[in-house]
């Protein structure tokens, strides 16, 4: 299959979407072309997580505002 | 100190141990009634701050196992250990807790400030900004915790053990509020929505008082109840504030993840040109709108529209919208225990949001290294 979730291209937006500081997203796409599939795979999953977080956070800040 | 299981030997004396100024002095023999805490309350946050103390030593183990593995190789630990505690342990032996990175570790002073100011009834009484500090460490803990509950962190703690702590913290959390507002929480709670204030964890009103206490630790003031009662009008007005402080913690948590999948699933040992070569092959190419992707699943959108909690009537639907990233469901006729396992949990993990990303993610990720399984 064309792993195409988990390629250089999708990853690397993938990463530039984190909430997270422009160092470690330094870090990840230094590393990301020699990442094999396992890597990629775990890389995959912990991006998700952390769009997850983002997405219980604007929920909570969405709360926030209603009880204003 | 007491609670902490590691002790620092012969520390110079802190600076918030040194003699109060007289105007502090007055300050406390003014407000003393309104800052003080009651011994359960005290006996709470004790035991919340030393499990706190002992995760963050926990975490700063770990990062030195890590960045002396060589070290810690030679000597016949094995670095895969999966016993947390005996980490610990072996990083104390290795001299890890008396570098200077652990004693300067400003989280661990910032606790250490805290343990110091809960002090026995009527003899030295808590001072209205640490007050504040210790609701900020909680509501980190309560953070910590709840991420640990969704991403269901295998630590030795059960579920049910981790939300009974969230309860106790939540206990304490209220009584500092109230003690400091002067307001009756349950009261309020009851009147506004009709329902008791454990459900406050996430209301706005709540988030209110604990962005307080960040805005404190960024300008370092010293309140006085006067301040506290106005302060906290305005944030019941603009909640926007409490934002910044809840937007940094995310933000940390995030980060945090990011670390530990550099530190433990990145490989480290170096890979061959041909493995390089293959992987350069695979992975070039156009990718994919992965918001696009992401939205899709947590809204429901497109083919993922009409999905029932029926297995083989949502295989349909499932299978189109892999489809699009080229990954066949048909990978699911193989025998694999853990596809098989995904199918059983599908039924509850559709009546979830989060929780239906998530099963979806494992299974996707299952799918990938089954076929990379394939001769």
């Amino acid at each position: 299959m064309n792993a195409i979730l988990l390629n250089n291209e999708t990853l690397r937006s993938f990463i530039e979407l984190a909430n997270i500081g422009q160092d470690q997203k330094g870090i990840l796409i230094s590393k990301l072309p020699q990442m094999d599939l396992e890597e990629r795979t775990e890389l995959f999953k912990t991006l998700t997580n952390i769009y997850l977080l983002h997405f219980k956070k604007e929920a909570a800040i969405q709360q926030l505002n209603k009880n204003k | 100190m007491e609670g902490f299981k590691f002790k620092i030997e012969d520390e110079p004396k802190k600076p918030w141990e040194e003699l109060r100024s007289k105007e502090e002095s007055k300050f406390i023999e003014k407000y003393r009634n309104e800052v003080m805490l009651d011994k359960d309350t005290r006996s709470n946050i004790d035991q919340i701050l030393t499990r706190e103390a002992e995760e963050k030593q926990l975490d700063f183990a770990e990062e030195w196992f890590w960045k002396h593995r060589e070290d810690v190789e030679k000597m016949g630990y094995n670095p895969n250990s999966k016993e947390k505690r005996e980490i610990v342990n072996i990083v104390k032996e290795m001299g890890g807790f008396n570098d200077e990175e652990w004693k300067n570790n400003k989280d661990i002073e910032e606790l250490y400030i805290f343990k110091s100011s809960i002090a026995p009834e009527k003899k030295n009484p808590l001072e209205l900004n640490t007050s504040l500090l210790i609701l900020n460490s909680l509501s980190n803990r309560v953070d910590k915790l709840e991420l640990d509950i969704a991403l269901k962190k295998g630590d030795g703690t059960s579920r049910k053990e981790k939300k009974k702590e969230l309860k106790e913290i939540f206990k304490t959390q209220k009584e500092i509020v109230e003690k400091i507002s002067g307001r009756d929480l349950e009261q309020e709670s009851w009147d506004k929505m009709g329902r008791g204030p454990i459900q406050w964890f996430t209301t706005g009103l709540f988030s209110s008082f604990i962005g307080i206490s960040f805005l404190y630790l960024e300008q370092k003031k010293r309140f006085t109840p006067k301040f506290i009662k106005e302060e906290i009008a305005k944030y019941a007005q603009a909640p926007e504030k409490a934002e910044g402080g809840i937007e940094n913690v995310y933000k940390q948590v995030a980060e945090k993840l990011i670390t530990e999948f550099i530190t433990e699933k990145l490989k480290k040992d170096e890979k061959s040109k041909e493995e390089l070569e293959a992987i350069k092959k695979e992975f070039s190419g156009p990718g994919v709108k992965i918001d696009n992707f992401l939205d899709s699943l947590i809204h429901r959108k497109e083919e993922l529209r009409n999905l029932n909690g029926n297995w083989s009537e949502d295989k349909n639907g499932l299978e189109k919208f892999l489809g699009r990233f080229n990954i066949p469901l048909s990978g699911l006729e193989a025998n694999d225990e853990g596809i098989n396992q995904a199918i059983k949990e599908y039924k509850s993990a559709i009546k979830k949001q989060v929780g239906f990303v998530k099963w979806f993610t494992e299974l996707v990720s299952r799918l990938f290294m089954l076929d990379k399984k394939k001769p």
